[in-house]
């Protein structure tokens, strides 16, 4: 049984063939106008039709006189078409249900397949935009495939060629397939219209209430953008080195938790050799406190010549002399350097010095005060309060400055506000040259070094000072320097107790200097044996086994 | 002059004893005591600070200014509230760079200070003392008077100065040459001065060390001086 060509229209009722004429008629009637003729439009509009035409140039101008072109115009110029048909072909087009778009040409037509089979059967051809893709094997294969896909593990140049991204030459690109020559832009199109991108011809919209209509602004832009918030992230825009800064900062941190956390625990024989070190030296110190032992030897004077600088220098101070005392001392230091300031100001004011304080510490004005209380208490000049106390003077070594160059200039602050230059100890000083002598009091050497760079080279007379033991070999060089920055210096128990030595006096270093003594010789014993334990200790530890090393077995 | 018993006094020895057990190791009372002492100095330097500098130095002028009985020029008692109201924008973060004028004039005058004092009260006296490095009159006395051993004495002494400044100002000079694809050496001399300078930097931190020492052990005796007598005081023993 053959089949020939079999027209379906001769089936059709009567009826149907009626109405179907009747809709072609009316199609007819709807057909949209003829376009203008061109030669009628004006030059300017001719112009711009020719400029936006596809496929021409700049550089290659349309001639005048050319005919009518049979072209359709390019889209960004539907503008100036009629504007009723556009609409409808435009209605007709929304209202085509659209094709599904396949990246190759099947031979077959294709059944309808679940999205996500789809999905990964176009995934292949997706990779290579020229190539041949007739080529390609069927994708059915691929969903067999375990979970690395062939086309990654067994690429074949022959199945999947190479295309470089540019080329040169336009022979070696491959024919573009048309949907793509359709995407791709004009490219006279931006560089020869002025108009904003908003305002540039894309066509009419298809929706909204300005459908159809031209040269309006896309309104689906701007409802997007009222309707959608700019969103701006929280993170932190952190590049690479700032985070790695930050691994090494928390590694940091995390190491010093551990260290916290995880206290080295001492030996039992290290804390009983320090346990016995110190009840040793606590020992040997209170026993001669207690007792009151005066057995141990003094020093003698000539080991120190700086410390009977200083004595001679008092000793010749005529009575009612000015003396600044520079009190820069700080709390923990009091216990050590209170039997030298003792000792001196002792001497101070059995030659009725007039004792005027000042101090760049805090603290300074307040140990003053005590001291002389606790120590001087029962002499004349600090039982009538024959002294003043400036205070603080606040400023550091700018403030020590202006003091040598103008010390009435300085604003020295004192208990009720009294004017501290009226005062008859003050009365006959203009600059700090005046006072017969400048004694400074200070824990550490970086003290009486600021007092000596500025306040010093002004200073004819120079400066004595009265300090820690641990400051004396810092300013052992300024004793020593030409000429001596330093006149004087009184450190530590030892200064004090040759300095009451030279006076003939029995006074606090004395009474220190036993205890200070026998805890000396106890020190060096707990650092002799401490030093022997801990060398054995070293000897007799086991070595660590090195790495690789074939362990015992 | 023995003091009297107090509150402060008792205070005061249960704080040190607190401190001395620390040859114990380290408990929660010892804490206590570190946060107290550091407590107390800030706020007593705070309170120093604000008795005498803030009130005398700023705000009583300006309230004399404000009732007429004006004690300081008033151009300076301007630059006075200008610099101190400058320095308090460093509190905020949004006005802090306001107060960085304050602060460089602080840094820079203290900089200034610093350097020609360096050299005019250290660097010159010291370098002028070496001068006398080797005392010559001492030594021609010496030599003129037959006294040979203190010659010897003056010129071994004066030596060793050289030696020690030079040898220790060699151990801190990194200048090397590199000689063809070796890496860069110092020089053989520098190297051997170095290396001796190295021990006169050794005796000079131990030095510094043994004046450490010697004040923690004169803070020692005052503590426990002040221990017993307090103990004494408590016991009602002479």
């Amino acid at each position: 049984m053959s089949h020939g060509h079999h027209d379906p229209e001769e089936n059709l009722p009567d009826w149907l063939r009626a109405l179907r004429r009747q809709q072609e008629e009316q199609a007819g009637q709807s057909q949209p106008a003829a376009a203008p003729d061109p030669a009628e439009e004006p030059d300017w509009l001719q112009e711009i039709r020719q400029r936006y035409r596809p496929g021409a140039t700049k550089a290659e101008p349309q001639e005048p006189a050319a005919g009518p072109s049979e072209e359709e115009p390019a889209p960004a110029l539907q503008d100036t078409q009629p504007q009723l048909p556009l609409r409808l072909e435009l209605a007709e087009e929304v209202a085509e249900p659209p094709e599904p778009w396949l990246p190759f040409e099947a031979e077959e037509p294709l059944e309808t397949e679940p999205v996500d089979e789809a999905l990964e059967l176009a995934e292949p051809q997706a990779r290579q935009p020229y190539g041949d893709i007739q080529e390609v094997e069927p994708a059915e294969d691929s969903l067999d495939l375990p979970a690395t896909p062939t086309f990654i593990d067994e690429s074949d140049e022959t199945a999947f060629p190479s295309t470089p991204a540019f080329s040169e030459d336009p022979d070696d690109l491959p024919s573009e397939p048309g949907w793509l020559e359709s995407l791709r832009p004009i490219e006279d199109f931006p560089h020869e219209d002025a108009r904003s991108a908003a305002m540039l011809p894309e066509g009419p919209p298809q929706e909204g209430p300005l459908a159809g209509l031209s040269d309006v602004l896309p309104t689906s832009h701007l409802v997007g953008q009222i309707g959608k918030s700019v969103e701006y992230s929280t993170r932190l825009q952190v590049t690479g080195s700032q985070r790695q800064h930050a691994a090494v900062l928390q590694e940091l941190l995390q190491s010093e938790e551990q260290r916290s956390a995880d206290p080295v625990e001492r030996p039992l024989g290290n804390r009983l050799l320090g346990l016995l070190g110190s009840l040793l030296l606590i020992a040997a110190v209170l026993v001669p406190l207690v007792t009151g032992s005066q057995s141990a030897g003094r020093p003698d004077s000539t080991q120190a010549p700086e410390v009977r600088n200083i004595f001679n220098s008092i000793d010749v101070l005529p009575a009612g002399a000015p003396v600044l005392v520079a009190f820069d001392l700080q709390p923990a230091q009091y216990g050590e350097v209170a039997p030298a300031v003792s000792a001196v100001l002792g001497h101070l004011l059995d030659k009725q010095a007039r004792l005027v304080l000042l101090s760049t510490q805090e603290s300074g004005p307040a140990l003053a005060e005590r001291l002389l209380a606790e120590h001087l208490g029962n002499t004349p000049l600090v039982s009538t309060g024959s002294y003043l106390n400036l205070g603080y003077l606040s400023g550091g070594s700018a403030a020590l400055r202006s003091l040598t160059s103008d010390p009435r200039g300085v604003v020295l602050s004192g208990p009720g506000r009294s004017d501290p230059w009226q005062t008859p100890a003050l009365q006959s000083i203009q600059h700090l040259r005046d006072f017969a002598m400048i004694l400074v009091i200070a824990s550490d050497g970086d003290s009486v070094r600021v007092w000596i760079e500025q306040a010093g080279t002004q200073l004819p007379a120079g400066l004595y000072a009265i300090t820690s033991a641990q400051a004396q070999p810092l300013l052992r060089t300024y004793l020593q320097s030409s000429p001596p920055s330093l006149r004087g210096l009184v450190s530590g128990v030892s200064g004090a107790v040759i300095y009451e030595r030279l006076r003939g006096d029995v006074g606090l270093g004395r009474h220190y200097w036993d205890a200070y003594s026998y805890g000396l010789g106890a020190m060096v014993l707990v650092i002799l044996f401490g030093s022997l334990y801990s060398r054995l200790a070293q000897t007799t530890e086991p070595k660590p086994a090195k790495p690789g090393a074939p362990s015992g077995a | 002059m023995a003091p009297d018993l107090n509150f402060g006094l008792v205070l005061a020895a249960v704080l040190s004893l607190l401190a001395l057990s620390y040859v114990f190791g380290e408990h929660p009372l010892l804490r206590v005591m570190l946060y107290l002492f550091i407590g107390v100095s800030a706020g007593y330097a705070a309170a120093v600070v604000v008795q005498d500098v803030l009130l005398p130095q700023l705000v009583f002028p300006v309230l004399d200014e404000l009732f007429g009985t004006p004690t300081l020029d008033l151009g300076e008692l301007g630059i006075r509230m200008a610099l101190a109201l400058l320095l308090l924008a460093k509190l905020f973060p949004k006005t802090a760079r306001l107060g960085n004028p304050a602060t460089a004039l602080l840094a820079g005058v203290g900089a200034a200070l610093a350097v020609a004092g360096a050299a005019q009260g250290t660097i010159l006296p010291q370098v002028a003392a070496t001068r006398n490095i080797f005392d010559v009159t001492t030594l021609q006395l010496a030599l003129q008077g037959g006294y040979y051993l203190d010659a010897i004495e003056v010129i071994f002494s004066g030596l060793l100065l050289v030696l020690a400044s030079v040898s220790t100002l060699a151990y801190f000079h990194f200048g090397a040459t590199s000689r063809g694809k070796q890496e860069p050496q110092r020089s053989l001399l520098v190297d051997s001065l170095a290396w001796l300078g190295s021990f006169f930097i050794a005796i000079a931190l131990a030095a510094l060390f043994h004046g450490v020492l010697l004040a923690a052990l004169a803070a020692l005796v005052e503590r426990l001086d002040f221990l017993q007598s307090t103990l004494r005081l408590l016991l009602g023993m002479p």
